[in-house]
Order: structure tokens, then C-alpha cells, then sequence
């Protein structure tokens, strides 16, 4: 008999009924994906690891504000977020404005990316050589979408952002991207 | 090797948890924290309508909104004495709420600028309201009466404002170029028109009772605008113009 696998949220249920041991799976499941993210965020930084385990700390903390019905992936992904920059204010002084430009007026950016692959083969070497150099709200994004895979939505729940503005945003990283490669005589 | 590291992040978090005595949050505390939250957003827009609703009522109290019929320079004035210490908390009170309401997915899903404007019309309109019922004119009484303690000197101090570019009183000695206004204490000043007066709502007799702004020398003034008050503005409701001609000198 195969044995039940169960659901992000069905195991968030059981931790919040005590369960501390089914906490860890959801470590296990999360944490590559969180630490791959800390380090292309925090890229200057060699401690991704302790920011991670603080992200956890804090889900756990704050599991019982999870609500029955929503899903646990943008939950823990705006946990982190949270963290990656409230980490990147403290120690960079990386200019993150309190309201950002991007998010006051709509945008008709189109709202799906059908060519992710083909960019992210396109960009890969952008990617590696260049992501440290532009600005933390574009790096997460590009982050998001291309490294974790995020669909814009889920993206734009995690930011808490209009699915536009994550447009905008992915649209103006992959320029700067472009350019600071370019810049620096590098063949995309 | 991967799946160890795994499993001693796991642990590690575990341990740390279990070693750090480490309690999630129970629901009522998240339950205590959302109800504080909507209770102090709720405090701030009480507050807010109060405050845009008091400016209202101060502009008319002092007749400021008459400037608009004095052309250009009447609308100048008008900003100018705008009480704008109490526009500029207003504003930040404002910036409070959007940020507040910022975390609401109704709000953080669609651009700024539509919950801004949301959130600006709506106290608008609410402040609107407020300002037609007679609740400032009543206040203000109380408070020219010295029988409000607490907001008191919000209403003595922006309802009963003096300026040196606004007079009321009656029209004397008229002529070509202008009159001799008497003002409630009895002292006079000289009103010179220019090209450029406006008479919003007709011209000038002897006896009239009349509004005037312009830019003041020695004793003369040379008027923007004069407008007639009509005893009916006099005395109406809610108004506030019978407090400034009863307790203005």
C-alpha cells in the first residue's frame, strides 16, 4: 500500500493542532526552494541559511494567522520575502522604497509570459553573471518567475502587488539585465 | 548528502523550536491584533472626517469660500489662508490609512492610485456630510462660549481667525472708486476698487452689508472682490456666519 501523501495546507492543519515533527516536513519540502532564493537575493551575504531558519522559525510562530482555504506556498514565500528584505535593508542600506512607482498608476503589460523557457535560456548567462548588479525589486522578481517558476499571480500575492506591476517589473529586469550585460561585453 | 543537510536543517529547526521554547501565536492573538488594527483604522477616519469636515466648516465660518468669486487673486488669497497645519496632519492621517489598508488584497491587487482616490473620496463625501449638519456650528458655539474644554480652542482658534485681508461690515460714503466700510467695532476703512474688483453678486449701495478681501495699506484696501451678504447668509444655519458678525469685533 502506498502511503498517503499529504497536502502543504492538510500538514499546516496538523502543526497547528501541536504537531511540531509535521513542522519538519514542511522544512524539508521548502527549504531548498528558500535557500535557492535567499542566495540569489542576498547574494553578498553567507549566512542564507540562518536568514532561512529564521523564515521558518517565524512560519511556525505565526501558523495559527494561516487560514484554512488559502494556499501554504505564497504564505511562507511572503514570509521569506518579508525577511530577504527587511535582511537587505539592515545590512546593505539597498534603497527599497516605501511606495514604489510601479504600483500607483495600471499598466497594460500583458499579464502571461508564454516564452518563459525559451528566455530563461536566452537570459541564463544575464542571469549568472549579472542579476547582482540590478535593483533588488527587479532581481526578485526575475528570481521568482524564472529560478523558482512562480506564475505572475502567485508572484504578485507573495509581493503583494497588482499582477501588472509584476509585469512592469519583469518586463524593466530583463532590460536592465540586457543592458548591464551588454555593458559589460557580454554576449547573451 | 543533500538529503543529511536536509534533515539537519529540519532538525536544527526543530531543535531551535523545542531548545528556544519557541509558542506560535494562538488564533486569538491574531484574532486581538486584527481587531486593534481595524479599531485604530476606524479611530483614524473618525478622526480624519472630523478634521476635513472641521476645515470645511472653518472655511465657511470665515467666508474664505467667497474668495472663489474674487477671480484669480481671490483664489490666491483663498489658499493662502488655508488653515494648512490641519490639511498637512490630515494628509498624513490619510497616508496612515492607505498604508493600513495596503495589506487588504481588495486594496494591494489593483494600482495605488484607485485605492488612494478610493479612500480620498470616500472620507471626502463623508466629511461632506458631516459638514452639513449643524454638529461644527454647535461646537463652536459651545466653544465661543468657553463651555468646551478639550477641542475648544481648536474651534476659538480656527473658527474666530483674523485676518488682514478679509473685513465685514457696512457700506458708507460711496462712490466711483469705492466706499467707507464700518466695521462691527466701529472703526473704519477705506475701500479703493481697481479695474480688476469683483462684484459677485452685484453692485454696491450705501447700508449694504458687505464681505470684502483685497490687499490692505494703512487704511485703505484695495479690493479684489466685494461681495454683498444677504440677511438670509446672515442668520442661515450652518452657516457660521452669525458667530463671526456676534463675536468678531
Amino acid at each position: 500500500m502506498r502511503p498517503v501523501v499529504l497536502t502543504d495546507e492538510e500538514i499546516v492543519l496538523r502543526v497547528q493542532d501541536g504537531d511540531i515533527q509535521a513542522f519538519g516536513e514542511l522544512v524539508i519540502r521548502y527549504e531548498a526552494r528558500l535557500v535557492r532564493y535567499a542566495k540569489k537575493l542576498l547574494f553578498n551575504f553567507n549566512d542564507h541559511e540562518d536568514v532561512v531558519q529564521e523564515v521558518f522559525i517565524k512560519a511556525y510562530k505565526n501558523i495559527q494567522s494561516f487560514k484554512a482555504g488559502s494556499r501554504f506556498s505564497p504564505w511562507i514565500y511572503r514570509i521569506a520575502h518579508n525577511e530577504f528584505v527587511n535582511t537587505l535593508k539592515k545590512r546593505l542600506k539597498e534603497p527599497l522604497p516605501f511606495i514604489d512607482a510601479d504600483a500607483i498608476f495600471p499598466h497594460t503589460v500583458s499579464r502571461e509570459d508564454p516564452g518563459r523557457k525559451q528566455e530563461l535560456k536566452e537570459l541564463s548567462v544575464a542571469i549568472e553573471t549579472c542579476l547582482q548588479k540590478i535593483p533588488a525589486k527587479y532581481r526578485e522578481v526575475i528570481i521568482l518567475f524564472y529560478l523558482q517558476e512562480l506564475e505572475y499571480v502567485e508572484i504578485a500575492e507573495i509581493l503583494r502587488l497588482p499582477v501588472s506591476t509584476v509585469g512592469v517589473r519583469l518586463k524593466r529586469g530583463r532590460e536592465s539585465l540586457k543592458a548591464i550585460c551588454q555593458h559589460l561585453n557580454q554576449h547573451l | 548528502m543533500k538529503s543529511n543537510f536536509k534533515q539537519s536543517l529540519k532538525s536544527k529547526i526543530l531543535e531551535t523550536i523545542k531548545s528556544r521554547k519557541i509558542s506560535m501565536h494562538s488564533k486569538v492573538y491574531f484574532l486581538a491584533r486584527s481587531l486593534l488594527l481595524t479599531s485604530g483604522v476606524l479611530l483614524v477616519v473618525l478622526i480624519l472626517v472630523f478634521l476635513l469636515s472641521f476645515i470645511l466648516f472653518v472655511d465657511r465660518a470665515n467666508g474664505l469660500d467667497w474668495l472663489w468669486g474674487f477671480g484669480f487673486k481671490g483664489v490666491i488669497l483663498y489658499l493662502s489662508l488655508q488653515p494648512w497645519i490641519l490639511i498637512i496632519i490630515s494628509l498624513v492621517l490619510i497616508l496612515v490609512i492607505e498604508v493600513a489598508i495596503r495589506h487588504l488584497s481588495f486594496a494591494w491587487r489593483r494600482p495605488l492610485i484607485y485605492s488612494a482616490v478610493g479612500v480620498i473620496i470616500l472620507l471626502a463625501s463623508f466629511a461632506g456630510l458631516v459638514a452639513r449638519t449643524n454638529l461644527h456650528d454647535v461646537l463652536f458655539k459651545n466653544a465661543a462660549e468657553n463651555r468646551l474644554s478639550i477641542i475648544g480652542g481648536l474651534y476659538r482658534g480656527f473658527g474666530l481667525r483674523q485676518f488682514k485681508n478679509i473685513y465685514t461690515g457696512q457700506v458708507s460714503q460711496t462712490s466711483a472708486s469705492g466706499f467707507v466700510l464700518i466695521r462691527p467695532d466701529n472703526t473704519q476703512i477705506q475701500i479703493k476698487y481697481s479695474n480688476q474688483t469683483h462684484f459677485p453678486n452685484g453692485p454696491i449701495k450705501n447700508d449694504d452689508e458687505v464681505f470684502v478681501a483685497g490687499r490692505i495699506s494703512g487704511q485703505t484696501l484695495e479690493a479684489y472682490g466685494v461681495r454683498k451678504i444677504s440677511p438670509n447668509e446672515k442668520i442661515q444655519s450652518g452657516r457660521g456666519r452669525m458667530y463671526r458678525w456676534n463675536l468678531r469685533p
